[in-house]
C-alpha cells in the first residue's frame, strides 16, 4: 500500500489533519525497535485507491534531539524503510508560517514529493492575513492547501491532490541548502561507503552514521573513518545549516505574506499573564486539576455501573449456557472477570484523557510544563513528567506511555519509574473499603468528613513518594545527557472537541489491548490458582462443607458460598497465602489478606473481588457489605476484631506504595527495553510498601 | 538568525523562562536561553 507521512512542527495542527483524514480507522501503535507512538490509519482516495497515512511524531528539524526527533531522520534517511514515505503531506501554521518551514525545506532537499498544507485558515482570515500562494508555489514548485480543519474547508481538494501526486509527484528542482566546501566533501567521502540518489541524505547520514540503525557495523566504521579523516564538525554545520534555510525562507514567506509580518495573538499573552502568573498560576493549575478529577469521577459512576451491570449479566448467561460447572466458571471467573476487570475502567481513563486532550489544545499544557519544570527539575523529572503523573491518577499504564515526549533518557525512566505511586484508579475500591476502619464516616475536621480528608492525605502520600523517589533515583542513575525543556506556548485556541474525542478513543484503545493481554492472560492464571489445589485438601475442603450444610441447616446460596469459601482456602493460591502468612504477620494480616495480597499482584482491584469470596459473601462488590463483614470478622486467637485500625492503616499503606498491577510491569519492561528496570521498581515499591506496613502496625498496635 | 528575543517572566518555581522570540513564545530553561540574546526584561 502507498504510504502518506503527515510531518510537521509540534502544534502545527497535524494531528488534527491526521484525525479529520482518518477519523475512527486510526490505530495507535510503535515504530518497530523503539517506543515512539506511531499513528497510522487507512483511506479510500477519490480514485478508489487506499493508501496507509501515517502521523509522524511533530518534529522542528531533522537535526533531532530527542527519541521522537531521531525516528523521522531515521526513516528519511532510508528509503528501504518500511516506513519510508511516497509522499509527505506537510502541515504548517499560517500564522507562524515564517518559524515552521525549517523541516519543509529540508524534506525539499530529501527529494520528497510534498503538498504544503496550510492550517488555521480561519484565523488567518479573522486576522486579516492574505498569503499570496503563488509566490510560494513559485518558490518551490508544490501543491499548497490552506484548511481549516475545525470545519474540513479545504480537506477534499487534499485528497484530490493525493491521488493527482501519486500519480505524477512533484519534486522541486531546487536545491534549497548549499553545502560548503568542507560538506561536499564529506558527502563525497561517504559515496563510496554508501549508496544514495540524494545528497542531503548523504549529509545526513554524515551527522548521524553513529545512530542510524540501517547501517551496518562495518558501514558505520568506514564512514567514522571518513569523517575523522575529514574533521567534519556537525554542530557548526548545522548551525550554519539552519541559518540558510531560515534567510532563504524567511524571504520568500514575508514576500507572500500580504501584511508582511506575522500578527502576535495579544489576548493569548493578556491570558497568561494570569495563567502563567507567580501565585495566580498555581492556584488556577489546583483548581483545573481539581475540576478534572471531580469530572472524572462523578461523570465516570454510571458508564462503570452499566459495565459491571453488563459483565454480571453476561456471566449470568454464560453460567445458564455453560453445563460443566467447571468450564463456566473458568468463562466467568477466570476470563469475564479479567476483562471486566479492565473495561470497566475505560470510561475513568476516556474521561481524563479527553480532558487532558481538551486542555491541550487549548494551549493550557504547555503552560503547566512551563510553571513546573524547574520544581519537577529538582526530583529528576522534567516539566512534561507532569503529563504522565496527571495521567497516572486514572491509570500508570497511558501515563507511562506519554513519558515519550520527554527527551532525556535519564528524565523519562524516572517518570516512568516513579509515575505508578500515583494512586490510580484501581486503590480507590481498596480505599473506599478500608478507610471506614481508620476513622468513622461521620466524623468531622470542621467543615471537612474525616473520612475525605483521610483519601484526599493518601492521594497526597503518592504524590509526595514519587518526588521523593525521583530525588533519590536521580542521585542513583548516572548521565552525561543534557536535558532539555524548550516548549513552546501556542496561542490559545477553542478546542476541537471532534479531535479530543478521537485522542480519547485512540488512547482508550491502545491502554485496553496493553492492560487487557496481561491482565487476562493472569486473570485465568489466577482461576486457575484458586479453583485447584492438592487433591487431598480440596476433598476434605467439600466434605467440610457438606457436613457444615447438613449441621447448620444451610440454604442453596449459604452453602454455594462457604463451598467457594472453602475451596479457595484449600487452592492453591489459598496454600500460597498460608506460605505467606509468617512474612505478613508482622504488619498485621492472616493468611486471608495474605490471599488478597498476592491475588491483587494482578490488579490491584482484585482485592475486592477476592475478600468478597474469602468471606462467603458470593459475588457481591458492594462495598458497604464487604465492609460490614470485614468488621464482624474475629481472630480466632483472640475473639478480637481482625480488622481494626492499625490492620486497616497498614493495609492502606501496602497498597499506596506497592507494585501491584502486572500490565504496569509489562509497560515498564517494553519502554525501558527489558526486565531490569521493572524488577528494580517492583523490589523498590514492595520494600517501601512492607516497611511502611511494619513500622505503622507496630507503633499503632 | 536577526530574531529578537524578549524574556518575559520567570516561572513560579523560578530558573525557567516565558521567552518570546519573534511573536512566538517559549517556556525555556536557563541553560536554554543562554544562547539567545535576551534584550530586555
Amino acid at each position: 500500500m502507498r504510504k502518506i507521512a503527515i510531518l510537521g512542527n509540534p502544534n502545527s495542527g497535524k494531528s488534527s489533519v491526521f484525525n479529520r483524514l482518518t477519523g475512527l480507522s486510526a490505530k495507535v501503535g510503535n515504530f518497530p525497535g523503539v517506543t515512539v507512538e506511531k499513528k497510522v490509519g487507512t483511506i479510500r482516495l477519490p480514485s478508489g485507491l487506499s493508501v496507509e497515512i501515517m502521523d509522524f511524531p511533530g518534529v522542528y528539524s531533522l537535526h533531532p534531539n530527542s527519541k521522537d526527533e531521531f525516528i523521522v531522520t531515521s526513516i528519511l534517511t532510508n528509503p528501504k524503510d518500511s516506513h519510508f514515505p511516497d509522499l509527505v503531506l506537510y502541515v504548517a501554521d499560517i500564522m507562524h508560517l515564517e518559524k515552521q518551514l525549517l523541516l519543509f525545506s529540508q524534506l525539499v532537499d530529501l527529494g520528497l514529493p510534498i503538498i504544503l498544507v496550510l492550517t488555521m485558515k480561519d484565523l488567518a482570515e479573522k486576522d486579516n492575513l492574505k498569503i499570496d500562494l503563488d509566490i510560494l508555489k513559485s518558490a518551490w514548485n508544490f501543491p499548497i492547501y490552506p484548511i481549516n480543519a475545525r470545519t474540513q474547508e479545504g480537506m477534499t481538494g487534499i485528497l484530490q491532490e493525493i491521488d493527482l501526486q501519486l500519480i505524477q509527484p512533484g519534486i522541486s528542482p531546487q536545491q534549497q541548502y548549499k553545502l560548503s566546501y568542507e560538506e561536499q566533501n564529506a558527502v563525497n567521502g561517504l559515496n563510496e561507503v554508501i549508496t544514495s540518489n540524494n545528497v542531503y541524505q548523504t549529509l545526513l547520514v554524515a551527522h548521524y552514521y553513529k545512530q542510524l540503525p540501517h547501517l551496518l557495523p562495518a558501514q558505520a566504521d568506514k564512514i567514522n573513518k571518513v569523517m575523522s579523516r575529514q574533521g567534519f564538525n556537525s554542530i557548526a554545520f548545522q548551525i550554519r545549516e539552519t541559518m540558510q534555510r531560515y534567510d532563504g525562507f524567511t524571504d520568500i514567506v514575508r514576500k507572500a505574506a500580504s501584511s508582511g509580518t506575522f500578527k502576535v495573538s495579544r489576548l493569548s499573552e493578556k491570558a497568561d499573564e494570569v495563567l502563567t502568573h507567580r501565585w495566580w498560576g498555581l492556584i488556577i493549575f489546583f483548581v483545573v486539576n481539581f475540576l478534572i478529577f471531580q469530572a472524572m469521577f462523578s461523570w465516570a459512576s454510571y458508564p462503570m455501573q452499566w459495565i459491571e451491570s453488563a459483565f454480571g449479566w453476561i456471566g449470568g448467561l454464560v453460567n445458564q449456557a455453560i453445563a460443566s460447572p467447571g468450564w463456566s466458571s473458568f468463562v466467568s471467573d477466570g476470563i469475564l472477570a479479567g476483562l471486566g476487570g479492565i473495561l470497566v475502567f475505560i470510561p475513568q481513563i476516556a474521561i481524563l484523557f479527553f480532558l487532558l486532550t481538551i486542555l491541550e489544545d487549548f494551549g493550557y499544557m504547555a503552560r503547566a510544563v512551563y510553571m513546573f519544570d524547574r520544581l519537577l527539575q529538582k526530583f529528576g523529572l522534567n516539566g512534561k513528567s507532569l503529563v504522565s503523573l496527571i495521567a497516572g491518577g486514572a491509570c500508570a499504564i497511558p501515563a507511562i506511555m506519554s513519558t515519550r515526549t520527554i527527551s532525556n533518557q535519564k528524565e523519562r525512566l524516572i517518570t516512568t519509574l516513579v509515575t505508578p505511586f500515583i494512586s490510580c484508579s484501581a486503590r480507590i475500591p481498596v480505599y473506599t473499603i478500608l478507610v471506614g476502619f481508620v476513622v468513622a464516616s461521620t466524623h468531622r475536621i470542621g467543615p471537612f468528613n474525616t473520612q475525605g480528608l483521610l483519601f484526599m492525605g493518601l492521594y497526597l502520600l503518592g504524590i509526595i513518594t514519587a518526588l521523593l523517589a525521583g530525588w533519590i533515583l536521580k542521585q542513583i542513575i548516572k548521565s552525561d545527557e543534557r536535558s532539555f525543556l524548550m516548549i513552546e506556548l501556542p496561542d490559545y485556541k477553542v478546542p476541537d472537541f471532534k479531535v479530543a474525542l478521537q485522542t480519547a478513543f485512540s488512547k482508550t484503545s491502545s491502554f485496553v489491548v496493553e492492560a487487557g493481554k496481561v491482565i487476562l492472560l493472569i486473570s485465568m492464571a489466577l482461576w486457575v490458582l484458586s479453583s485447584y489445589g492438592p487433591k487431598s485438601k480440596m476433598e476434605a475442603s467439600r466434605r467440610l462443607v457438606g457436613e457444615m450444610v447438613v449441621a447448620q441447616n444451610l440454604n442453596e446460596q449459604e452453602a454455594a458460598d462457604l463451598l467457594a469459601n472453602k475451596k479457595l482456602e484449600a487452592s492453591f493460591a489459598g496454600t500460597i497465602g498460608k506460605w505467606m502468612e509468617p512474612v505478613i504477620k508482622p504488619l498485621g494480616f492472616d493468611w486471608k489478606i495474605g490471599i488478597a495480597l498476592f491475588t491483587s499482584f494482578a490488579a490491584r482491584e482484585v482485592f475486592v473481588g477476592t475478600m468478597s469470596t474469602l468471606y462467603s459473601l458470593g459475588t457481591t462488590e458492594d462495598y458497604g457489605t464487604i465492609q460490614q463483614r470485614l468488621a464482624a470478622e474475629k481472630d480466632p486467637v483472640t475473639n478480637q476484631p481482625r480488622f481494626t485500625m492499625p490492620v486497616a492503616v497498614s493495609l492502606l499503606l501496602f497498597y499506596v506504595f506497592a507494585m501491584q498491577c502486572m500490565s504496569t510491569m509489562a509497560v515498564v519492561r517494553r519502554e525501558t527495553g527489558g526486565w531490569k528496570w521493572p524488577i528494580i521498581q517492583f523490589l523498590f515499591m514492595c520494600t517501601l510498601a512492607y516497611l511502611s506496613s511494619l513500622i505503622a502496625y507496630q507503633i499503632l498496635s | 538568525m536577526g530574531s529578537i528575543a524578549s524574556l518575559v517572566r520567570e516561572s513560579p518555581f523560578g530558573q525557567t523562562y516565558y521567552v518570546k522570540i519573534d511573536g512566538l513564545r517559549f517556556g525555556l530553561r536557563k541553560n536554554e536561553i543562554d544562547v539567545i540574546q535576551v534584550t530586555e526584561l
